[in-house]
């Protein structure tokens, strides 16, 4: 063995003892060395939530949920209920470990199970009424003419055409009875020359929407596009905006818009910004690159900037999705997912590629029953291998934890362990070489 | 052999192995920082740069307390050039794969800038 202080010199008894214990120490560093490529290559993630202390930035999964829809921050389930969490994580994992410790006082013998399912958050969220045509839509059925005004269907009356307002009858979309159904029927338009809200205009190369019968700007021609066709516009002249009051407030881009301003993404929703955290969130939530709008300073300050979008976010309101089954589309709005009945009424909304889930991926569930442990009585544990959900999309894996008996929890665990195989091993690999390939390869492009 | 007596006399054994320990903690640290350069979060994911840090001044200051109750010295000696050289070469191929993303020519005058600041201070340390 090298000697590093050649300088320090020592008797033969202790150059004896430092070689052994020298050796010792190399040995060690190697072991860890090991241990730590072990992690690097087959890696763990945990996730926890202590119900002793509930508020600490330390949980990481999301604030566990009664069946009623009450939060169970107190770590007691009543005998017969269910418990609902979730965890976000990018990447396949082999196998999840669930585990939870119970309280001293808690009753020791238990009968719990637990189940699991894969998606992404906000589909999994209950299911709201349907949703119609988006406002300022310009609709045809049976000869009559309407547009969508503040959500509700409005016909243009008189003689069933909309020409007396100056639109072109080509403009409007044919769709269904039952399609227009989907939207509350509003009063008649008999008025001449008296816009309804949601009327779109074109004036002086900017895009208008006549909102509380104040003209509201556009902040940009692609705001405008993110909602509608340049079809759905009425062409005026100048001396049109001297027949309406100017909003002080500016249109911007439809909810769920993906934008890129000075090399950082953002989404759109509920009139602020949420800025991406990183390349593996976009890509974990199914968002697609082809669907950014590169937009400048001007567009974007009209939003108020809201908290990092990370992967622990579930999709914003305004986010459309689309079931790889049977082309279904839903968009999420409020904590609920709402069906975009038809493909002309999802039209209405989607200007970009929607997002790609898996309906069947709800139905497919994976569970186990707890087991005490031998090593520590109060804590039970069961695993669940995670195989069945390596092709589903999403990455929100949703725990329902059910218990015969009265539990009192102190803290609640998940393990994601991936197994040590070849495969692993390879998907390791690939990780490597496409983060090289997306850090150095896609800089030289861009 | 009471504990306090054997560490008096295994103290240049101890000197010794410390020396090893800091050895092998700056070769990690230096593998983890190359390793984390390239591939982002590769290793700080598992083990943070800071916890690396803080044993490499423990050990540091236990060199210190245990050299001077053994009488040993190796501060004098002065650093070899070679390893100026090679640590220069991997400061810059850092700092410069650290801002890979940037425009070429104000990456090259950060590195420059970077650098020049590191000789300064290897100067106004190291220079009798």
């Amino acid at each position: 063995m090298f000697d590093l202080t050649k300088e320090v010199q020592l008797t033969n008894t202790d150059k004896k003892i430092y070689r052994r214990l020298q050796f010792s120490l190399y040995a060690f560093a190697l072991l860890l060395a090991l241990l730590l490529s072990y992690l690097i290559i087959f890696p763990h993630k945990y996730f926890s939530f202590s119900f002793l202390n509930p508020n600490s930035n330390q949980n990481n999964t999301s604030v566990p949920i009664l069946s009623s829809g009450n939060s169970l921050e107190n770590g007691s389930l009543p005998p017969g209920n269910k418990l609902s969490f979730d965890t976000n994580i990018a990447g396949d994992y082999s196998k999840a470990v669930i585990s939870f410790n119970l309280n001293g006082a808690s009753k020791k013998t238990i009968a719990s199970t637990v189940s699991v399912r894969r998606s992404y958050q906000a589909f999994m969220y209950s299911l709201g009424d349907p949703i119609g045509f988006r406002n300022g839509s310009l609709l045809k059925n049976n000869g009559s003419y309407y547009i969508i005004s503040d959500s509700t269907l409005r016909k243009f009356a008189g003689a069933n055409n909309p020409s007396f307002l100056g639109y072109d009858a080509n403009n409007f979309q044919a769709v269904s009875t039952e399609e227009l159904a989907y939207n509350q029927l509003g009063e008649d338009i008999v008025v001449k020359n008296f816009y309804p809200n949601g009327a779109l205009f074109r004036i002086a190369d900017n895009y208008y929407i006549m909102d509380n019968q104040k003209l509201e700007k556009f902040v940009s021609d692609q705001a405008y596009l993110s909602k509608y066709d340049p079809r759905e516009a009425l062409s005026k002249d100048p001396s049109f905006l001297d027949r309406y009051p100017l909003s002080d407030d500016l249109a911007g881009f439809s909810d769920g818009t993906l934008v890129a301003n000075g090399g950082s993404v953002f989404i759109i929703s509920d009139d602020k910004i949420l800025p991406v955290d990183n390349v593996q969130t976009f890509e974990s939530k199914g968002y697609n690159w082809n669907d950014l709008l590169n937009v400048g300073e001007d567009e974007i300050a009209i939003y108020q900037k809201d908290k990092l979008f990370n992967i622990k976010s579930p999709h914003p309101n305004g986010t459309i999705f689309k079931t790889v089954e049977d082309g279904k589309f839903y968009m999420v709005r409020n904590g609920q997912k709402h069906p975009l009945p038809s493909a002309a009424i999802a039209a209405s909304w989607l200007k970009k590629t929607p997002v790609a889930v898996s309906e069947k991926a709800l139905d497919i569930h994976a569970e186990c029953v707890f087991k005490n442990s031998f090593w520590n009585r109060s804590s039970y544990a069961c695993e669940i291998p995670l195989d069945k959900f390596s092709t589903l999309i999403g990455f929100t894996y949703e725990f329902n934890l059910a218990s015969d008996t009265a539990i009192q929890m102190d803290s609640l665990n998940v393990d994601y362990q991936k197994n040590v195989n070849k495969a692993n091993f390879k998907a390791f690999l690939l990780g490597i070489y496409n983060s090289i390939i997306g850090t150095y390869a896609s800089n030289t492009t861009g | 052999m009471h504990l306090t007596q054997l560490v008096k006399n295994n103290l240049p054994v101890i000197y010794k192995l410390l020396v090893d320990i800091l050895f092998l903690l700056l070769m990690f640290f230096a593998l983890s920082l190359i390793a984390d350069n390239l591939i982002s979060g590769i290793v700080s994911t598992h083990i943070s740069f800071l916890k690396i840090l803080f044993f490499i001044t423990i050990d540091l200051i236990a060199l210190g307390a245990v050299g001077g109750a053994a009488k040993i010295n190796l501060i004098e000696k002065s650093p070899n050039k070679k390893t100026i050289t090679l640590l220069a070469i991997l400061t810059a191929a850092l700092i410069f794969n650290g801002l890979f993303r940037l425009n070429l020519y104000l990456a090259f005058f950060i590195m420059f800038l970077a650098l020049g600041s590191e000789f300064f201070l290897y100067k106004l340390f190291f220079e009798k």
